[in-house]
């Protein structure tokens, strides 16, 4: 009796968790295709991280080139081609970097 | 013998530079303008900062790297902040000016700002893909 109950509980608990599962990864899906979302670390001495989520829009390479323009000298580091063959991880992913450096 | 010395800095926009100034609580004026060095010495700068000492701090345009330069006479730094303290403020205020500039000309907008345990700034700003 007892047991069953927590099976039911159980049950439902893992309904739920599925289900928010599944809404939260419609909304990352959604906000994927449709937001262009750049994250930045600026590090106390000015050295800047960047971050590309989302869809890589030809705007963000021209955003890319306006900050490193002003930012001085920038090391890339490109997203390789065994990035697309790990499996889909988490959201906010970073799809390229970039640093700045001082010289 | 005091002299002047000149740091070089990658700060190139100056609109930006005075931003960040401003962010530090920098009495800074708007050059071009003397910045006043040891036994009368002086320099122009496109930003100075004025010392009580009478010494005076000052950002000049290198025209080959096109970068702003720190000139100062060091030996009378009079700053809440050392040399490099400063420098590092500066630099990171105006990475975040210069960030915030180029992605709001992109029609960004910034989704979140905070300052990490550390002291770095994470910005995240966001768009809607049209």
């Amino acid at each position: 009796m007892l047991l069953s109950r927590i099976k039911g509980k159980l049950t439902y608990g893992c309904f739920q968790v599925f289900i928010l599962n599944f809404l939260s990864g419609c909304l990352s899906t959604l906000s994927k295709i449709f937001m262009e979302t750049l994250e930045f670390i600026i590090y106390a001495d000015g050295r800047v991280k960047e971050m590309v989520t989302g869809i890589v829009g030809r705007s963000c390479e021209e955003v890319t080139a306006a900050i490193e323009a002003q930012l001085g000298d920038v090391i890339n580091q490109e997203t390789t081609a065994e990035y697309y063959q790990q499996p889909v991880q988490q959201d906010n992913q970073a799809t390229s970097q970039s640093f700045s450096s001082w010289v | 013998m005091s002299h002047f010395s000149q740091i070089r800095t990658k700060i190139r926009n100056l609109t930006s530079l005075q931003a960040a100034l401003s962010d530090l609580g920098t009495d800074w004026k708007a050059g071009p303008s003397a910045v006043r060095g040891y036994q009368g010495n002086e320099e122009t700068a496109e930003v100075v900062i004025e010392q009580s000492n009478g010494y005076d701090i000052g950002f000049k345009l290198n025209p080959v790297t096109q970068e702003y330069e720190l000139v100062a006479d060091l030996q009378y730094w009079q700053q809440p902040l050392s040399v490099d303290g400063f420098l590092n403020q500066i630099s990171q205020r105006y990475a975040l000016h210069t960030v915030m500039a180029a992605t709001s000309q992109q029609g960004f907008q910034v989704a979140e700002q905070q300052t990490t345990e550390d002291g770095a700034i994470r910005l995240v700003v966001q768009r809607w893909n049209a």
